[in-house]
């Protein structure tokens, strides 16, 4: 029951780690340390932290993809791996069905239910209930933190054989489905912001920006320093044509005198 | 007419509430509900009025994205201009989230490449290194290395955005403003055509021929133009929010698509 109860605590501190400044507090390197702490080694843990924090590099988040869950995947492995004696391969192996899993559940926030609070946020706003509006934030990343922590303690709980079972009932066109989803579904924000901030005086530089990436593949740093060398050639030009406006006005065909 | 103004501890408000800029993450508008929460409490203390602060909340549930780090920057910045705002009506609103997408961009680019990249790779190889000999230091010279730069950003990105902000569009005249924020809307558009491109992806495997290496719908409209399919969706949506569809609709009406297309194998990752 110790063992329960710590590994909640554990893992519920490690999901809050983008809630506290993407701090990396949940990366195995760190749980596995507590979790060693909990199973009464800590070296051990240390070590598994370790050696599972390497398997899981390059799984990183950068942009807009999202890998398997490091997080409930390194406290779960080393908490496994301390428990039963388990070697590296065989805990990371068992913990893989779980990883998987969370990233299903994280879709499935990210795709349905984090949206759909946004959608709330914005009538919230409109009836005026704005401090409401902004804790939608603070709503969703509780609903997030404690959904994950659930998932790890059960997944320890009900054994890796049971996930493992439930993986096998979902439909994996759901999985599949719900990533293709995450790829397409930004269109939705950006279409947004074209509505906004795109109007036909600019529209030539969207499409640059669009050719950068698409055609020259430049990353984001390589458009972003195109679109500052647009953004400072057309500032010179309409500068120009502005001061000539105000001295043709005011200065009664100045600049004729050099014909 | 009372004059608003930004002391230090709002913007200490605008750096503590942006550390959950991760938090509420999803694929339609990423980091908004986050964003709108780190302006919650300054906009409360610019817009008085109900209508006022309406108007801005819903500028902050706008898209956003940004690395952490470098978002309370943003935020600082944005906070000078809702400053700006809150005094003089005449500004223009508008101008607000192009610098938002204009900065976004390059603060994203470098906040990645500086952050996720190279100080994660150092904080993770010094961290290991320690702990597989079973060192404590392992851990703690992790978090160490890494978070020391991160808060330090945070921290004083907010203040600097917010410097940078104002001496932006303090003293000066309404005229050349106006180029500005014309240069500023320049930017901007340049990183939504390059994120358009980048970030969303749609993948069509069908085979057009028979045989193990036919061509596929993709490969053709790719050979057409990359990221053709992302460009017309885009638009696309854009028109139909125009017409009043509901977003919401048009969320799941992308699901229930992507599923389908799971299915029966028209989409693909």
């Amino acid at each position: 029951m110790l063992e329960i109860i710590g590994l909640f605590i554990i893992t519920f501190i490690a999901n809050m780690q983008d809630f506290l400044g993407s701090s990396f507090i949940g990366r195995p390197l760190v749980t596995g340390m507590f979790v060693g702490l909990l199973f009464g080694d800590v070296t051990q843990g240390l070590i598994m932290g370790a050696t599972l924090e390497l398997a899981f590099i390059g799984l990183l988040a950068v942009g807009a993809s999202i890998p398997p869950d490091e997080i409930i995947g390194g406290i779960l492995a080393s908490a496994l791996s301390l428990k039963h004696g388990y070697g590296i391969d065989i805990a990371l192996t068992l913990s893989l069905p779980i990883s998987v899993f969370g990233l299903l559940v994280k879709n499935f926030l990210y795709v349905i239910v984090f949206p759909a609070m946004t959608h709330k946020a914005d009538r919230l706003v409109d009836e005026g209930k704005i401090k409401q509006a902004a804790n939608m934030n603070l709503i969703a990343a509780m609903t997030r933190i404690t959904l994950l922590t659930l998932v790890t303690v059960i997944a320890y709980i009900v054994g890796n054989n049971t996930i493992d079972f439930i993986l096998n009932y979902i439909p994996k066109a759901l999985i599949n489905g719900l990533t293709i989803a995450t790829n397409i579904l930004p269109a939705v924000g950006f279409a947004m912001l074209v509505n906004m901030i795109f109007s036909k005086k600019v529209a030539p530089f969207f499409f640059l920006g669009f050719v950068c990436v698409a055609y020259l593949k430049l990353d984001m740093i390589g458009t972003s320093i195109v679109g500052l060398i647009f953004a400072g050639i057309m500032y010179i030009i309409m500068n120009e044509i502005n001061q000539n406006k105000t001295s043709s006005v005011s200065g009664n065909g100045d600049e004729y005198d050099d014909f | 007419m009372t004059s608003k103004k930004i002391e230090k501890k709002d913007l200490h408000s605008i750096f503590l509430r942006s550390m959950h800029m991760d938090a509420s993450f999803n694929y339609e508008r990423m980091q908004s509900l986050a964003f709108s929460y780190t302006m919650a409490g300054v906009l409360e203390k610019l817009y008085p009025d109900i209508e006022d602060r309406k108007k801005a909340t819903k500028r902050h549930l706008e898209m956003f994205n940004c690395t952490s780090a470098t978002s309370p920057f943003i935020a600082g910045v944005i906070t000078s201009m809702e400053e700006k705002k809150a005094n003089d009506p005449s500004f223009d609103e508008s101008s607000i989230n192009t610098m938002k997408v204009g900065l976004m961009g390059p603060l994203a680019g470098i906040g990645d490449s500086i952050f996720w990249g190279s100080l994660r790779v150092i904080a993770t190889g010094i961290g290991v290194s320690f702990a597989k000999q079973g060192s404590i230091l392992g851990p703690i010279l992790f978090l160490l290395i890494f978070n020391i730069p991160n808060f330090l950003v945070r921290y004083f990105g907010t203040i600097l955005g917010y410097k940078a902000g104002v001496s932006l569009i303090g003293n000066m005249a309404s005229k050349l403003m106006e180029t500005i924020t014309y240069s500023i809307n320049i930017l901007g558009n340049v990183v939504i055509g390059g994120m358009v491109a980048s970030m969303v992806i749609i993948n069509i495997p069908l085979k057009i021929s028979g045989g193990t290496n036919a061509q596929t719908v993709q490969s053709l409209l790719d050979s057409i133009m990359p990221a053709l399919l992302p460009l017309l969706l885009t638009f696309f949506i854009s028109k139909i929010l125009k017409k009043g569809v509901k977003v919401l609709y048009i969320l799941l009406g992308i699901v229930v698509i992507s599923i389908l297309g799971a299915v029966f194998g028209f989409l693909a990752v």
